[in-house]
């Protein structure tokens, strides 16, 4: 009896002297492939540049627009309220806190929807949750929201709809009667919400 | 004991594994070199590479470049899409992905770029553009490189800026104050 356990214990050493010899492990991603390439196959992540200029009218509380072009271009101008994380310095680890975030929608967003799409990509495979993809970027934006264009008269009521209201957004983020509010936007830059602060609730009874 | 010899004989690699990080595809994405449409149009005519076509079987059957072969994208990863490109792989032949735009390429290329694909590539500017070019009416608004901006977005900000005046440092200060106000308001208890 007690020699059968001798030998069991002596395998199960001989056996465990094996995994000196696996290859460490290096930094994978813990998204299956598959699972991946549905999530690269769902067309949910993209919002329009309609939803996005409504959340930011609306003072969205979970909304974080991450702005991907590089910083010459993000300076000259920016979707209010955004940050600038450049594609290539996005796999940064001091990145990492902004990509993923507990309770906030983040929208990514560049000059097209490609650069857009590889953070988003990126993001993902991080871990991240709640992504979003501003569909058509910037020049998107410009089209639709800061020099709409006027629908024809047999247009569906809803383009008409569309159009005012980014007039009334336009105004909204040009600051010709809102000045404050838009100030307020680009303030909102400043708050990063890191998971660190899911400490237990101060107080209470 | 028989469980462990059971398990191990039982043991299967898994079909796909990453052969690259994450932070490790951003970084080497900036030096690979993409098929942009001209060296296309002489790859369709020298064939050493191959046109991987990952729209929909109704786009595919409609209209495509000649000799590309159709994976839409849900299948890009089944068993028969792995044996040909592991076949591709191991022969050295560039595989060339595209899709209507860059856009529809480019996600699934990276992932099949780290899964250690690293003869695939995308043709910039989609189907879009190359069939523009070949059959020769470019409209204008089908884009070669999406990422190039088609405004000048310096003239909005300009416009922003004088419409809100030399006021805005006040107002920026003043609403500093009514955030701090209202986070003491949140830390009382009942």
């Amino acid at each position: 009896m007690s020699k059968r356990y001798i030998f069991l214990a002596g395998l199960l050493i001989v056996m465990s002297l094996g995994l000196v010899f696996v290859p460490a492990k290096k930094e994978t991603i813990a998204i299956h492939p598959k699972q991946m390439l549905i999530k690269i196959n769902n067309p949910a992540r993209y919002l329009s540049t309609y939803e996005v200029a409504k959340r930011i009218v609306e003072r969205d509380p979970s909304l974080f627009l991450i702005d991907v072009r590089p910083k010459e271009q993000f300076t000259i101008y920016s979707v209010p309220g955004s940050i600038n994380i450049p594609i290539k310095d996005i796999s940064n680890p001091e990145w990492q806190d902004y990509l993923d975030q507990d309770g906030m929608n983040i929208i990514f967003y560049s000059n097209g929807d490609v650069s857009a799409d590889k953070a988003w990509l990126f993001a993902t495979e991080q871990g991240g949750d709640h992504l979003y993809v501003m569909r058509g970027g910037m020049n998107e934006w410009y089209r639709s929201i800061i020099k709409p264009i006027p629908p024809e008269d047999t247009a569906p009521t809803e383009e008409f709809e569309k159009y005012a209201f980014a007039r009334g957004a336009c105004a909204f983020f040009m600051g010709s009667s809102a000045s404050i509010d838009n100030s307020t936007m680009t303030d909102k830059k400043t708050v990063v919400v890191r998971k660190k602060k899911k400490k237990a609730a101060e107080g209470g009874c | 004991m028989v469980v462990i010899i059971v398990g191990l004989l039982t043991f299967k690699k898994p079909m796909y594994s990453y052969q690259l990080s994450a932070s490790d595809m951003m970084k080497q994405m900036a030096t690979i070199q993409q098929i942009t449409p001209d060296k296309a149009v002489q790859e369709l005519k020298s064939s050493s590479a191959v046109f991987v076509d990952i729209r929909n079987i109704y786009d595919f059957e409609k209209d495509h470049l000649d000799k590309a072969i159709n994976l839409p994208l849900p299948d890009l990863l089944s068993k028969e899409s792995k044996k040909m490109f592991d076949q591709w792989k191991k022969d050295g032949t560039q595989v060339i992905l595209y899709g209507n735009d860059e856009r529809e390429a480019t996600t699934p290329w990276m992932l099949l770029y780290e899964l250690g694909y690293t003869n695939t590539r995308i043709l910039s500017g989609g189907y879009n553009y190359l069939n523009g070019l070949l059959k020769g009416d470019l409209t204008a608004d089908v884009a070669f490189d999406a990422e190039q901006p088609d405004y000048d977005f310096s003239a909005i900000s300009d416009m922003s800026r004088q419409n809100q005046g030399e006021t805005d440092d006040n107002v920026k200060a003043k609403t500093v104050i009514l955030r701090k106000k209202k986070k003491k308001a949140a830390e009382g208890g009942c």
